[in-house]
């Protein structure tokens, strides 16, 4: 049994504290950096999510009662220290599939930005997810997420980005090419063609996921999912959801987990940019829930 | 020679409340509240039994025990350099969720919420033999030791290498285990790194009322004394090899002058 992660949490609402003070009125950096770091814990297995939510309520309390917060943010729960104790170590693997989906998030909203008006947005980013990264080698679940960190900010580099000296990590061309597209936004994006395909990706956190269709425009691709789980609802947390494809010609297509859901909660709709005028033969679709994800190749 | 309770060098702290439409005083003091307004609180307590709706300072005292011993006010309470601390809530003492009882606590002057934080300590301090509980709570206290007692290690480590940055871990002794404190520098890491273990009843006994760095020097614990003079182990550095070194206890006396204390 291990509880580091948990161990970092109780050590991380410290320094969270001592942001928040520092920052006079602009706590929320201190608390969403907190989030962060609690949810890539619970994603590995670390930190049991009741505990992780806890002690991120107790991050919120503490700062209540320095008026850094409205009152109203006091919750005051009972810690579920049951829970705690009966922890498990985690899983690296969790770890760096959770990592994986929040780089991707993370390049999708590095590419709203113009790079020669917020060139440190770079560094932003790096910042926000070098949390993540201390605590999983707190809790003992590194994974590839070290070097996933080093190659974001080679890539970002490369895009124009200033993110400070780099310590090693290698430049991923694609995640460069899409910086560099600056790919449009999708809020009025609609997609233009439709195709019908009957494609299982797998399991993800025990739910079996298909892609029932394909949609696109030159901005947009829209994968059409089911989600089931053995109750019959797959999507009850919309939230934790992230999707990923690679084209054959190597192009990345992301999206924030912005997802309708229908038939039930068993269906949800991925929008992911950019999208493309000439469909290509096939995707490698990757869809993410917290540490789990599956990949299947989706013929067109 | 034994440690005097946790609270002996905590000076008395008060809070007003309305109560029964007068302004009566609540008053801290050796370790617990006193209820000034009310002469007879176990006359009182059997009429609210009956039926009858409890004076306020009743259920303040009622609420203060119910939550003296929650390891959470260990991490809502003071820490080093702050001030001050409080809800600027109205003290409602109607409601009985624990979030409510907590926000009443919390809204009290600060000088009393400190003293509920201090005796939440040294309850968990009492109860730091038993094994379930520090599964369940070790993490948090050891935490909020840290974080207390950080800055006073860091001025100990200070002058070990003249302009060398330190660092500090700390985390509670085991139970009935003595402090312990070495310090090491290993070039070329340019910092020194000081490694502490403190009983956790430091966070009560010293740390809270404000004896944890007199005349600049670290008080280990507090060994013996009442009132305004006491006893007690001070941080003193021995070399062991070079760049390394270890603390040892230095027997000193504690004197409260005009409100301030030094040896």
């Amino acid at each position: 049994m291990s509880r580091r992660g948990e161990a970092h949490l109780w050590l991380l609402l410290e320094e969270s504290l001592a942001d928040a003070k520092r920052a006079e009125g602009a706590v929320w950096p201190a608390q969403r950096n907190f989030r962060s770091v609690v949810e890539a814990l619970v994603a590995a297995g670390s930190v049991p999510a009741a505990v992780g939510d806890a002690i991120a309520d107790e991050l919120d309390d503490t700062l209540a009662v320095r008026g850094l917060v409205s009152t109203g943010a006091f919750r005051g729960r009972a810690f579920p220290a049951e829970e705690a104790v009966a922890a498990e170590g985690g899983s690296a693997a969790a770890a760096s599939t959770w990592f994986e989906a929040e780089v991707d998030r993370h390049l999708d909203l590095l590419a709203d930005f113009d790079v020669s008006l917020r060139p440190d947005a770079g560094a932003d980013a790096l910042r926000i997810l070098g949390g993540p990264v201390r605590a999983f080698e707190a809790a003992g679940v590194v994974g590839s997420t070290r070097h996933l960190l080093a190659d974001l900010a080679a890539s970002l580099a490369s895009a124009g980005f200033d993110v400070g000296p780099l310590v090693g990590g290698e430049e991923r061309k694609a995640w460069v090419a899409f910086l560099r597209d600056q790919p449009r936004s999708l809020v009025t994006a609609e997609p233009e063609q439709f195709r019908e395909v009957r494609q299982p990706i797998g399991e993800v956190e025990g739910r079996t996921v298909a892609v029932t269709s394909v949609a696109w425009s030159p901005a947009l691709l829209q994968l059409r999912t089911t989600v089931r789980s053995p109750s019959g609802i797959g999507i009850e947390d919309g939230s934790r959801w992230s999707a990923r494809a690679v084209d054959d010609g190597g192009r990345l297509h992301l999206g924030q987990p912005t997802m309708a859901m229908s038939d039930g909660g068993s269906a949800a709709i991925f929008r992911l940019r950019p999208g493309f005028v000439t469909p290509p033969a096939q995707l490698d679709v990757t869809i993410t829930r917290g540490g789990s994800s599956a990949t299947a190749t989706v013929g067109l | 020679m034994s440690a005097p309770p946790w609270w002996s060098a905590t000076s008395p702290a008060e809070a007003e409340l309305a109560c029964g439409g007068k302004t009566h005083t609540v008053r801290w003091e050796r370790g617990g509240l006193v209820l000034a307004g009310h002469d007879d609180v176990e006359a009182e307590r059997a009429l609210g039994a009956l039926g009858a709706s409890p004076p306020a300072c009743l259920v303040l005292r009622e609420r203060w025990e119910r939550h003296a011993g929650d390891v959470a006010l260990l991490t809502l309470g003071r820490r080093p350099g702050e001030a001050s601390l409080g809800c600027a809530e109205d003290v409602r003492l109607t409601s009985t969720t624990r979030r409510a009882e907590l926000l009443a606590l919390l809204a009290l002057p600060a000088p009393m919420i400190d003293r509920l934080v201090m005796t939440a300590a040294a309850q968990a301090a009492d109860r730091w033999a038993d094994d379930g509980f520090r599964q369940a709570h070790g993490l948090r206290l050891g935490a909020a030791l840290k974080a207390r007692a950080t800055p006073a290690l860091r001025r100990l480590g200070e002058g070990l290498v003249p302009g060398a940055e330190v660092v500090v871990e700390c985390r509670p002794t085991g139970p009935g285990e003595p402090p312990e404190i070495v310090a090491e520098h290993r070039p070329p890491d340019p910092a020194v790194h000081v490694d502490a273990t403190l009983p956790l009843e430091w966070l009560a006994s010293v740390w809270g009322p404000g004896i944890s760095e007199p005349d600049g020097r670290v008080v280990l614990q507090v060994v013996d004394g009442d009132d305004d003079t006491f006893t007690v182990d001070l941080a003193s550095w021995e070399a062991t090899a070079p760049d390394r070194w270890r603390v040892v206890a230095e027997r000193a006396t504690l004197t409260r002058s005009l409100g301030r204390w030094s040896t």
